[in-house]
């Protein structure tokens, strides 16, 4: 049986958005949670906050208990239609009266964001404290900094193209937006404010084009597509990847260099792909 | 900064402006309901310059350190016999990512790789890249295949319109092979489907993350959901996957049964699948196979625009 060693998990945060941008349904399911990150069947209690922010004040907090029992809960299903009151953010807090969780960072969170034109667009939680893949990206290149490879905007034929920040933290965070070709914007992130920011500055117009975000602390950060010129006017919501600090090489044992050089050589050859 | 933390001595502060010191964060986390947030309220480490964040998240993460870990997060899926006794060396991560191709009409798919190192330093140790690209048909017969050279600072697009004739739904595998020592850095591809005056950009998934069920989230008006979901049969035997609607409370709307053949594809339709449904709102969809299936969701917008997103990773 694995032991459990945290009693919470890392707050999760979804975005918000102004009323004309549509309405974000957020349906998270306790029980996944400790199907995932459950150890030994947990029995006690576990508390829930959620704490919707929205222009830089907390406007709800909302917190309540429910029993666990053997690592079922029995209304385990966290619920919220948000809309209409500018861009902000929504912070989850599960905390247990005792160690329940194997991990903490919580398996992510799925929501939709329903346009008004009825549209349904994917919305993925971020974790708001020691994201591994931050934590790692720190260790390796002692910087934080976020990316997207395909970054693109074109007034000619409509594409317009911004990235939201989400600053969930106590003190304003500077944060730098690099373009290829040495060009950047700077934007100042008060305490539990959230900005969307157009990426013309830092692309190329009718030309792919990566771009880097960095600040003074670590940051959410989405990546959204939108109609040029109506940036509430979205059709696609992508998260943006860290610079991975992972290597190009590991240290691996003879039996794992064998498998993988088999893998690559069947590969090669269109004997076996997977 | 960050090397420096493990090697602070204990009584060293790691905030400061509040004096807090490794060891204080320690003792904190020993009693019992301790959390990140108790930490900060009762000590307000990092809440006045803010320079120990990052820090701070470091020792978190050392602090939960189990095997499996956080950090065994990022991890290629080809560690598994690290320390095997056996003895090991430094051995180039082989990294393939998969994705669906679907070129019909004003519709196309875009595979893009960026080798950047990072914009702002650079002295960032990424390297060049060996690359190769097949795509499938959904019958999964091999229909083109490219390779090339990715060079540091360079990228590559690549308009799947120009390797296949429309209309065309399939899948891709692009494998990339570094050619010397350093970071990953933004090699992941991004896949990215254009329509007009629309793009929908999503990070691409390794084909080992395939994986026997997943579920998501989708809308239903009208009883209809506007979903499609793309299967990629990660494995070359036939493969049957089960496609099923619940709504919230659990109640089950609908499911569906589709055969795949061995490194088959298919972009299933739900509206066609299953025709009007008997729910409205959120339902959650679920699919499940007998052999693994890398697979995205895709909600097509009223304005002909698509949305998209791999299913949850949840490690």
């Amino acid at each position: 049986m694995t032991q459990n060693i945290a009693h919470y998990l890392s707050p999760m945060i979804f975005p918000l958005f102004p009323e004309e941008a549509g309405t974000v349904y957020i349906d998270y399911n306790l029980n996944h949670i400790f199907d995932v990150r459950g150890g030994g069947g947990f029995n006690g209690q576990v508390t829930v906050t959620v704490r919707q922010f929205v222009e830089g004040d907390c406007g709800v907090d909302d917190v309540w208990t429910v029993e666990v029992t053997d690592n079922r809960v029995a209304q385990p299903v966290i619920q919220r239609r948000l809309s209409g009151q500018g861009y902000g953010y929504v912070e989850i807090h599960i905390e247990a009266d005792a160690p329940a969780f194997r991990k903490i960072l919580a398996p992510p969170g799925y929501a939709l964001l329903r346009t008004r034109s009825g549209s349904a667009i994917v919305l993925v939680s971020d974790q708001k404290y020691a994201n591994p893949r931050v934590v790692d990206e720190i260790r390796e290149t002692g910087t934080f900094c976020m990316v997207h490879t395909a970054g693109y905007v074109d007034p000619s034929t409509g594409f317009g193209n911004s990235l939201l920040l989400i600053n969930p933290y106590e003190q304003t965070v500077v944060t730098r937006i690099h373009g290829e070709n040495g060009r950047r914007v700077t934007e100042r992130l008060p305490s539990r404010s959230v900005r969307q920011v157009p990426l013309d500055p830092v692309l190329t117009p009718g030309q792919w084009g990566t771009y880097m975000v960095t600040g003074n602390n670590r940051m959410i950060t989405y990546d959204i597509r939108h109609a040029y010129g109506q940036p509430t006017a979205i059709t696609s919501l992508d998260h943006l990847d860290v610079f991975s600090g992972m290597r190009t090489h590991r240290e691996h044992g003879a039996v794992d260099w064998a498998r993988s050089a088999s893998r690559r050589f069947l590969r090669e050859r269109g004997l076996r792909y997977s | 900064m960050s090397e420096a933390v493990s090697e602070l001595p204990q009584t060293q502060p790691l905030c400061y402006c509040y004096g807090i010191t490794k060891d204080d964060v320690r003792e904190h986390f020993r009693r019992p309901g301790s959390t990140y947030e108790s930490l900060v309220d009762e000590t307000r480490i990092a809440t006045k310059c803010t320079a120990c964040r990052l820090d701070l998240d470091l020792l978190l993460s050392e602090l939960h350190a189990v095997p499996g870990g956080p950090s065994a997060n990022v991890r290629s899926p080809e560690t598994s016999d690290q320390g095997s006794g056996l003895g090991s060396w430094a051995r180039p991560q082989d990294l393939s990512d998969a994705g669906f191709v679907h070129v019909d009409g004003d519709i196309t798919t875009v595979l893009r790789v960026a080798n950047q190192g990072l914009l702002f330093d650079d002295t960032t140790r990424v390297v060049p890249y060996k690359w190769t690209l097949r795509v499938f048909t959904g019958a999964g017969r091999l229909a083109a295949k490219r390779g090339g050279s990715l060079a540091v600072e360079q990228d590559v697009s690549i308009d799947f319109a120009d390797l296949v004739d429309p209309p065309f739904s399939g899948w891709f595998l692009i494998s990339l092979y570094p050619r010397g020592e350093g970071l990953c850095g933004t090699t992941r591809p991004q896949l990215i489907v254009l329509g007009a005056g629309w793009a929908s950009p999503v990070h691409t998934q390794f084909l080992s993350m395939a994986c026997r069920h997943k579920a998501a989230l989708l809308f239903s008006e009208g009883g209809r959901t506007g979903a499609m979901i793309s299967l990629i049969n990660a494995s070359r035997a036939s493969n049957a996957v089960t496609i099923s609607l619940a709504t919230e409370v659990g109640r089950a709307v609908a499911n569906t049964e589709i055969r795949l053949v061995g490194y088959g594809s298919r972009l299933a339709n739900l509206d066609e699948l299953f025709g009007p449904l008997d729910a409205e709102g959120i339902l959650t969809v679920s699919v499940r196979s007998r052999e693994p299936v890398a697979k995205h969701l895709i909600l097509r917008n009223r304005d002909g625009s698509w949305s998209q997103n791999h299913f949850p990773n949840v490690k």
